[in-house]
Formats: structure tokens, C-alpha cells, sequence
């Protein structure tokens, strides 16, 4: 029997990522999995900052955690520090976990709305161990036992995106996946359908496939320069259209988290590694010239740069159809959304999921799965925008043309409605799938100062001492189970160090941001 | 806005007691809850109710035994027959067969009926199979246990649990106004500021209230007198307009609800412990009330005095929460029970509002989001009752000519068609049935797509099948270890 034959188009986080897990899902002797990559074209690499999810990928593949930390230069990371985003000098850190603990059914943060206008001062950040060990520089495994509030958090990476692509392409290749070095020059389209009959290289070798998947990036070769697929423009919402990144080295401990900082237009951020940082500056062209953005992200750099700068142009926005005839679009090709939120990674791991989840029958262009799994991504991919949103309209900043014309922008209606009812009362919509849930949009909305006015009334159950006890009891439990952690550097040496190669003790994963006990 | 400090809620029937029992568990002591207890409020007695009613007790602290004790029963599944087949089919509440190799169960169902090995998929489930046997017992909490797959919600008499909530809820300081209602008096803005009442000795007086909940019943007193919000009835399901109840004895218990396309239209049983509750909907253009009375006073030996005859109206409010008045229960609106019966929405919709539960201040957002929610829940319920039509559909009398007419919803169309086409459900946000649900239901009826999870062939045929031989027998073998219902109430001294 002929073998299925599936061809990616790209290397780099995506092409890599989609290439190990089909080769982990599909029996090598009924499927022929090619990938096909140029060294000539370098691969965007800033998607270093990882999310909790990334580690239900490895563990699917059976990925030695510890062994792929070693190979990825990877550093621990509990969430993302955001400066300056509310108003210049506020700062707080987006934890992958939740807030305390919901109480009479409750969730923490309308306890804390309370506390807050009772007089207390304590930031939210301090009922989140995720926070609070992230803020003083340690890090352990979250506990396994649901009752303890050391459970409720989780943990991804900081790791060399090129570092990842090399570990997963030695995983693929074990399996079965060829590799060829070449550059795509010709797309073959079947005149009947339209399908991708085959894809020809600069070598004049030529590919034929059943299903072609899209890792080539912004340029999206196949799904939008041979399909044409159309592109929906999100940039009015979110304008920021360049970024420009360096490398540089690491003089001070890496802290277990990602900086974002906002700037007068734009953001920056700070990506430790075991090696270096990785650094990089997110802008909007009609705001900021490239040498203006490149003078500012070099004069805040720590240490001297280690590589020249490397500037990226894109346009926020989502592919129309992530799945067009027989090619699907991974990774950067089928949608572009700013890094603010480490987001890049998981888009490409969703997709795979649903790639599997919907593998194309013998029709590959099958329109009833192609439809699905468009409605499916499509879902995923504005959740993610409208967060992002949030984060430029969650703010009092109006010192740039930037921040103003942020200000003064309509938003989609999706998020309109979600902010008007936590403004109403603290709440957050509900909503079963997608990458950001209730923890994440009270993070955001607290950290960056949309603080409502009024809380769910069942919190008033409470006397003002049984709650005052309640939340000290809270704060104090996480402060001190956070100064029995060990700090990130004892944690990584300890946990991948050489002597504890046959070690296999890192806690399960979950499809979750929050852990697998939150 | 002053922070709410009173709630009012005009009912007091099975509906309006649900909520103040829950609500003044969950609110603070100095918010006031008060039910104007109408001395009808025309809801039915019997209900079936999925799991999610389990918690949803004990968290309000009320012993399902207590429930059990007074005449509510079981139900581990609901049983199909269609209307040329004696063959009874059985949808259960929880997930039908294991996943192997992280590919869906349902999706192996899918190949061996393609290999043209036909199976019944109810076969594949505990529940089902335990259901068939009149066997029950409660699930295992032990996780790797096959007993843990067992899920149950209830066949419920209300008469016992109005009593209770009524009294709980009394003992927690809600106050009970025994009176009827005359009309609302509303504000400027159009919001309720409190209720004309007249009591038993024909007195008249004023109810303020600064937030109410409008659980009269269809006639929604609240919602239509002075805030005027229609009922919008859907159309696909408005043929079917009267149902005829009555209750017989039950020759035996069993844990399940039953539903059957009949002549007529559809027939639903509950199964209470000694008795059976009968309900027949039907179509007054196809069918009068009189023959079908006749009918079932033939069939079932019930004298004609027994029967209840009462007109439905299928559909919903335009909004439910309007202003500062809430609809809960039939006020809000009513569908057929299949799925999630009208006791099962009640309980959602009490849920909801104690979660979008308004604080001073203005609330027009939670009012929004609460009318959202809702909604998302009718209209995935109306796709889930026309699949029923679709799924049973037959030409064997008028109604289901007509029934053959139902336009479908767009959703449930592309539910269908990509189901047929993929062997996969979609998932959509909102909707209370699970997906499972939905497969379960599909392939019970034998509604078998053309395709499968092609994953599914990359493995050893010979391999599948042993496998699915293994799962079928340890699941019969696990069924005649569970008690009969019978044995099961006597040995937890639920029955005497």
C-alpha cells in the first residue's frame, strides 16, 4: 500500500513541534512524513517564552523533561512580570495559577475587592504562590496534593527556540521523518480541485503529498502565496506591525519569569536563559522608526549584545482558513498575534492537537473537518487577541500618540462586554475553552488597575474578622511555604543537573494554564 | 443604587422554593427573601433530573436519601423506543464504552459498524446495561474502578421536596406570604417597586421589594403584567400543543425514565418507586384529546377522571432577566423533557443567578450576560428536541407527517452533517449537554456516519476487536454484580 504522504514546509518551532508529534501519532509504515527546510531562511526564534501547556506537549511525546532542559538551555517560568502597562511605575506578575482560594463558592478576588475597600493594602499578587515565589526568585515543583494551596500553581520555560527545533528534529528523525535542505520554488496545483499536487525545490527535486502543512511563517508559501487564503487584519486593534531582537548576555541570576515592559510605544521584553537573555522590542511603525525602537532596546539591555539585530515585520491578524484544501497552516503562517502573552507556542500546539484530532480521511480536502477545525481555531485564536487587547486598553497611559490612539480605539464587541461586566461586578465571563481563563482576566484587570467598584454580595457572609483571618491565613501560608523554596538556580541545577540524569520526578501535565490541581 | 436588601419571589411552588432555599443559603443574612406562596402555580409533580441535581443538593445540604424515601427514584438512563420497533434502546447519563489509544470510544463503535459488524452501542455502557437489568447502584469513588462510570440523576416527586425546601428555607428566616397576586407596581423606569397582593380573607396590601424573581409559572405575572416581555413560542415545535398526564401503579421499579414515539406523538414515563407517571404529547390538529384519553384508559385500565389535560406552549421569554425581575421555571419557558428536563433548568437558572447575583450599583451587564447564557441554553435545547423528531421520524399517522415538516436549526443541521460526514459532534460554548450526550444519542438511534477517526486504522483490526470483545464482557459481567434496584433501596433501607 502507498504510503499517506505528508509534507511541512518549514522548519523552525512549528514545522519541528508538528513534525515530532505526527511522527509520535501516526505508524511509520503507513505514513511518509517529509519536512523541508533551508538554512538559507532563518527562523523567527522569539517565541522563547513558553506557557504550561508546552509541557503537556513533551509529556504526550514522552519527553524526558529534565533532558530537554539540559538541551534547550531552558530556565523555569512561573508567569510574566508586566511594567508599566496601567500606568508608568505600576508593575505586577501574571501567574500561571490561580488567586487564593474560592470561598462559600466564590472566587478569591471578590474577597480580596473587599479587603481592598476595608483598607487593605496588600497586593492580589500575594495570594498567588506563583507570584510570590516568582517575585523572590524561587522556584519547586508544585505540590501533587489538591488541598494544598502549593498545588495551585504551574510552571513552563524559558528556552532557545532554535535549541527546541534541533531536540525535536533528532525526536523526529528517530521516528522516521526525512529531512531535506532545500528552498521551494514551484507549487503544483491539481486543476480539477485546487489541491497541492506537489512542491518543487531549488534543486529541481520535486515532492508530491497528500497533505501539505504550512511551517513557513508570515510568508505562509503555500497557504497564502500558492492558495491565496485571505487575511483577516486585526491590526486596528492591535497596531503594533515590528519588533526587533538581540540576543545579549546574561550578568545577573535569570529570574523565573518573562519581563514585559511597556514603552512609549510599544513593549519589551526580557527572556532569561540558562546562556543569555533574550531581548526584544514590539513597535508600531507609524509611531517609531526602526533605529528609534533599535537605540531604545539597546541602551536597556543588561550585558553586551551577542548577536546583530534581528528586525521582524508582520501584521496582526488571523488566516481566514487555517486549513485551505489539502494544506494546513501551523505556527506563524495561519495567524500573527505579538508575544505579549507567550502565546505563539501554544497557537502552534493547538493547532497540532486539532490537526490529529481531525486527521484529514482519505479526501484530505474534506470540508467537514476542514470547516470544524477552522471554527475551532478561529475560536482559540480571537480569545487570544481580545486578552491582548485588553492589556493596551487596561490603562491610564496617554504620555505617546501610541497610547492615545489606544485609548480612543473601539475595541471588538466580544471584549466590550467582558469589561463591562467586571466593571459592573467583578465578574469574569465564563467560558470553557481557550488559553486565558478567569485567573488570567483578574491578573490583568487588577494589575492594570480596572478595579470594580463592587463584588459578589455572598462575600458579605463573611464578618469583616472572619474575612480578615481568612485572607491573612491565605497570605501567610503562601509566604511561608514560598521561604522553604529553594531559589531558580538551586531548582535547576537540582532538579536537570548532570548527577540526576536518571531523575524522572517532574510533576504531571495538563492542558491548563493553571496547573493540574487549580 | 442602594445595594439590594430584599428579594421577592412570587410563586412558591417547586421553582420559587428552589431558589429561595439556595439563594438564602448563598446571600447574606441582610438581604431579605421573601415568597409570595400563590396558591397555584400550575407546575407539574414529576420531573426527571440529570446528575448535575446531585450536587447541587448535597452542597444545599439535603439528603438524596430523604428524596429517595419519599417517593423519587433513580435513573441511570433514559430508554428510546421507536414507533416499529419493540426494541428498547438506552441512552445513559455517562460516557458509553473507553477511549483506547486516545481515540474516542464511539469512534470504534463507528469502524465495526463499517466493517459491518453491527453493534448496539448501548451495550457498551454500564449504566446502560445495569439500567436494562433494573440494576442500580452508586457510582464508585475510587477512580480506576468500573463502577465509577456509573452517573445518576433523578425520577422526582415534588410534593416531597416543596415541603422540605419550604420548611428549610423557613427555619433560615425566608418569610412566606400566603396570598394571591392582583398586579406590580412599577417606577418611573419601568422596574417592579413592589407587588399588589390580596390574602386569604380578601384583604389587599403592597409587597415592596427591590429585586424579584418571577416563578409563577407559565403564566410569568411578572415578566408580562407591566413589564411586558413576550414569549416568543418556537415555531418548529409549536404543532405539538397538549400533553395528557396520568399516574398507574408501577408492576415494578425501575432506574430509568422512559421515552417512546407513539401514534400520537411521543410518550414519556417517569418510573417513581411504586408508581408510574405517563405523560403523551401530541398534536390537537392530528389527534383530539378524546380519542387519545380513550385510548390510554384502554391500554392502561385508568379511568377517564385520572387524566389531566393541559395545553403547552414550547419556547421562551424574549429576555429573562428584565429590569430588576428574573423568570425562573415555566415563567421562563418550557420544552419537551428530553435531555434536560424543566427541574434541571430551574436548578441551572438558580445557579446562574446566584453566580450573576447584582451588587449596588447598576446591573445591566449581568442582566446581559445572564439573558446570553440563558438563550445559549434554549436554543441548544430546542437543536437537541428537533433532533428527536428527526431521529424518530416515521409516517405512520398525521403528527409525524407533521413532524416531518420541522424546519431545523442552521446548528443543528451542521451538527448533523458533520457528524454524518466526520462521526464527530461539534462543540459549542454554552450548551448544557455534554458532547457525549450528543454522540450517545446520535449512535443509540443508529444514526451511524460514513467516517470515523481515520486513526482508528492504523491499528490491528484483530487487536480492536478483541478489544472491544473485552470491554462488552467485563461491562456485562460488572452489570450482574451491581444489585437490582429492588434489593439496592431495601439494602440502603430507602424502602421498606
Amino acid at each position: 500500500m502507498k504510503k499517506f504522504s505528508i509534507v511541512i514546509v518549514g522548519g523552525g518551532t512549528a514545522g519541528w513541534m508538528t513534525a515530532a508529534a505526527l511522527s509520535n501519532s501516526l505508524p511509520f509504515a503507513r505514513y511518509q512524513i517529509t519536512l523541508i527546510e533551508s538554512e538559507q531562511i532563518g527562523t523567527v526564534g522569539v517565541g522563547e517564552a513558553t506557557v504550561p501547556h508546552l509541557r503537556y506537549f513533551n509529556q504526550t511525546l514522552g519527553i524526558d523533561e529534565n533532558e530537554f532542559i539540559r538541551k534547550t538551555n531552558a530556565t523555569y517560568k512561573l508567569g510574566i512580570e508586566f511594567s508599566d502597562w496601567g500606568t508608568i511605575g505600576s508593575s505586577y506578575i501574571h501567574p500561571f495559577g490561580i488567586y487564593g482560594k474560592s470561598i462559600n463558592g466564590i472566587s478569591f478576588h471578590h474577597y480580596w475587592l473587599k479587603a481592598r475597600q476595608q483598607g487593605a493594602k496588600t497586593p492580589i499578587g500575594d495570594y498567588s504562590l506563583g507570584v510570590v515565589a516568582a517575585a523572590s526568585n524561587r522556584f519547586s515543583y508544585p505540590e501533587t496534593d489538591p488541598a494544598s494551596l502549593a498545588s495551585k500553581f504551574s510552571y513552563a520555560f524559558h528556552l532557545d527556540a532554535s535549541l527546541y527545533a534541533a531536540f525535536l528534529r533528532e525526536y523526529a528523525e528517530k521516528k522516521g521523518v526525512v529531512r531535506v535542505e532545500g528552498r521551494l520554488v514551484h507549487v503544483s496545483r491539481q486543476s480539477e480541485n485546487g489541491n497541492i499536487l506537489s512542491v518543487r525545490l531549488e534543486s529541481g527535486e520535486t515532492f508530491d503529498g497528500d497533505l501539505f502543512v504550512d511551517c513557513s511563517g508570515f510568508r505562509g508559501v503555500l497557504i497564502n502565496q500558492a492558495l491565496h487564503t485571505g487575511y483577516e487584519d486585526w491590526s486596528h486593534w492591535l497596531p503594533c506591525d515590528r519588533a526587533v531582537a538581540v540576543p545579549s548576555e546574561r550578568l545577573s541570576e535569570p529570574h523565573p519569569y518573562t519581563k514585559a515592559i511597556a514603552r512609549d510605544v510599544g513593549w519589551q521584553w526580557k527572556i532569561p536563559l540558562q546562556s543569555r537573555n533574550g531581548n526584544g522590542r514590539v513597535y508600531c511603525s507609524s509611531y517609531i522608526s526602526d533605529d528609534q525602537a533599535a537605540t531604545g532596546l539597546m541602551d536597556s539591555i543588561e550585558g553586551n549584545p551577542l548577536a546583530t539585530l534581528n528586525f521582524l515585520q508582520f501584521k496582526t491578524g488571523r488566516r481566514k482558513k487555517s486549513w485551505s484544501h489539502n494544506c494546513i497552516a501551523i505556527g506563524l503562517s495561519s495567524g500573527f498575534l505579538e508575544p505579549l502573552e507567550s502565546t505563539s507556542i501554544y497557537l502552534i500546539q493547538i493547532a497540532i492537537a486539532k490537526l490529529i484530532e481531525y486527521f484529514p480521511q482519505a479526501k484530505v480536502e474534506d470540508l467537514y473537518l476542514q470547516n470544524e477545525f477552522n471554527r475551532e481555531l478561529q475560536m482559540e485564536y480571537e480569545r487570544v487577541r481580545d486578552f491582548l487587547i485588553l492589556h493596551y486598553i487596561a490603562t491610564k497611559r496617554d504620555d505617546s500618540e501610541f497610547w492615545k490612539y489606544l485609548r480612543a480605539m473601539s475595541i471588538p464587541e466580544s471584549l466590550d462586554r467582558k469589561i463591562a461586566l467586571f466593571k459592573e461586578r467583578a465578574q469574569v465571563e465564563n467560558y470553557r475553552r481557550g488559553m486565558f481563563l478567569e485567573p488570567s482576566w483578574v491578573a490583568v484587570y487588577l494589575g492594570q488597575g480596572v478595579i470594580p467598584d463592587n463584588y459578589h454580595p455572598t462575600v458579605d457572609k463573611l464578618s469583616p474578622d472572619q474575612l480578615q483571618m481568612a485572607m491573612n491565613g491565605i497570605r501567610e501560608s503562601i509566604y511561608s511555604y514560598s521561604q522553604t523554596m529553594p531559589t531558580h538556580m538551586q531548582s535547576l541545577q537540582k532538579y536537570t543537573g548532570i548527577d540526576q540524569l536518571d531523575a524522572h520526578g517532574w510533576p504531571p501535565a495538563a492542558m491548563s494554564l493553571y496547573g493540574v490541581f487549580s | 443604587m442602594m445595594p439590594i436588601n430584599s428579594l421577592v419571589i412570587l410563586g412558591g411552588g417547586v421553582a420559587g422554593w428552589t431558589a429561595a432555599h439556595y439563594l438564602r443559603l448563598c446571600l447574606p443574612d441582610d438581604i431579605e427573601i421573601s415568597v409570595v406562596d400563590l396558591s397555584s402555580v400550575g407546575e407539574r409533580q414529576y420531573y426527571e433530573l440529570t446528575p448535575a441535581a446531585s450536587s447541587f443538593f448535597k452542597d444545599q445540604g439535603i439528603d438524596e436519601d430523604v428524596l429517595i424515601k419519599q417517593k423519587s427514584n433513580f435513573s441511570l438512563a433514559k430508554c428510546y423506543q421507536s414507533i416499529d420497533s419493540d426494541k428498547e434502546k438506552f441512552l445513559p447519563f455517562s460516557t458509553v464504552g473507553f477511549s483506547l489509544n486516545a481515540i474516542d470510544f464511539h469512534h470504534y463503535a463507528v469502524w465495526s459498524n463499517r466493517q459491518g459488524k453491527k453493534i448496539d452501542f448501548d451495550s457498551y455502557s454500564l449504566a446502560s446495561e445495569a439500567a436494562r437489568a433494573r440494576r442500580f447502584r452508586h457510582p464508585s469513588t475510587k477512580d480506576n474502578s468500573i463502577f465509577s462510570t456509573l452517573a445518576y440523576g433523578y425520577q422526582l416527586n415534588t410534593e416531597g421536596l416543596i415541603d422540605l425546601l419550604k420548611a428549610r428555607s423557613l427555619a433560615m428566616g425566608v418569610k412566606s406570604v400566603d396570598a394571591d397576586f392582583l398586579a406590580a407596581s412599577l417606577s418611573t423606569e419601568g422596574s417592579i417597586e413592589s407587588l399588589s397582593l390580596v390574602n386569604k380573607s380578601g384583604q389587599t396590601f403592597e409587597l415592596p421589594g427591590q429585586f424579584f424573581l418571577d416563578c409563577s409559572g407559565k403564566a410569568a405575572k411578572l415578566l408580562t403584567s407591566g413589564l411586558n416581555v413576550p414569549f416568543v413560542p418556537e415555531q418548529s415545535l409549536s404543532f405539538v400543543d397538549t400533553a395528557i398526564r396520568f399516574v398507574t401503579d408501577a408492576d415494578f421499579v425501575k432506574p430509568y425514565s422512559s421515552v417512546a414515539a407513539v401514534k400520537f406523538g411521543w410518550q414519556f414515563e417517569l418510573a417513581l418507586v411504586d408508581k408510574r407517571h405517563i405523560e403523551v404529547l401530541f398534536s390537537s390538529a392530528c389527534d383530539s384529546p378524546e380519542d387519545v384519553i380513550k385510548y390510554l384508559a384502554d391500554k392502561y385500565g385508568v379511568e377517564f377522571s385520572q387524566f389531566t389535560l393541559a395545553r403547552i406552549d414550547q419556547g421562551c421569554r424574549k429576555a429573562f432577566w428584565y429590569k430588576n425581575c428574573v423568570a425562573i421555571g415555566a415563567a421562563a419557558g418550557s420544552l419537551s423533557e428530553f435531555g434536560f428536563g424543566e427541574l434541571s433548568l430551574v436548578q441551572s437558572a438558580v445557579l446562574r443567578f446566584a453566580n450573576l447575583f447584582p451588587a449596588g450599583g447598576a446591573f445591566a451587564s449581568l442582566a446581559q450576560e445572564y439573558n446570553r447564557l440563558t438563550h445559549l441554553e434554549y436554543a441548544h435545547l430546542v437543536d437537541y428536541n428537533q433532533l428527536h423528531y428527526y431521529l424518530f421520524k416515521n409516517d405512520c399517522s398525521r403528527f409525524w407527517q407533521q413532524a416531518s415538516h420541522i424546519k431545523i436549526s442552521e446548528t443543528l443541521s451542521y451538527r448533523l452533517e458533520l457528524f454524518k460526514a466526520t462521526g464527530r459532534v461539534p462543540f459549542y460554548e454554552g450548551d448544557p449537554l455534554a458532547m457525549d450526550t450528543w454522540t450517545s444519542c446520535l449512535l443509540m438511534a443508529d444514526f451511524w456516519p460514513d467516517h470515523y477517526d481515520v486513526l482508528v486504522d492504523n491499528l490491528d483490526p484483530e487487536w480492536i476487536l478483541a478489544q472491544l470483545q473485552k470491554m462488552e464482557s467485563t461491562i456485562k459481567r460488572a452489570a450482574t454484580a451491581i444489585p437490582t434496584l429492588q434489593e439496592y433501596l431495601h439494602l440502603s433501607q430507602l424502602r421498606v
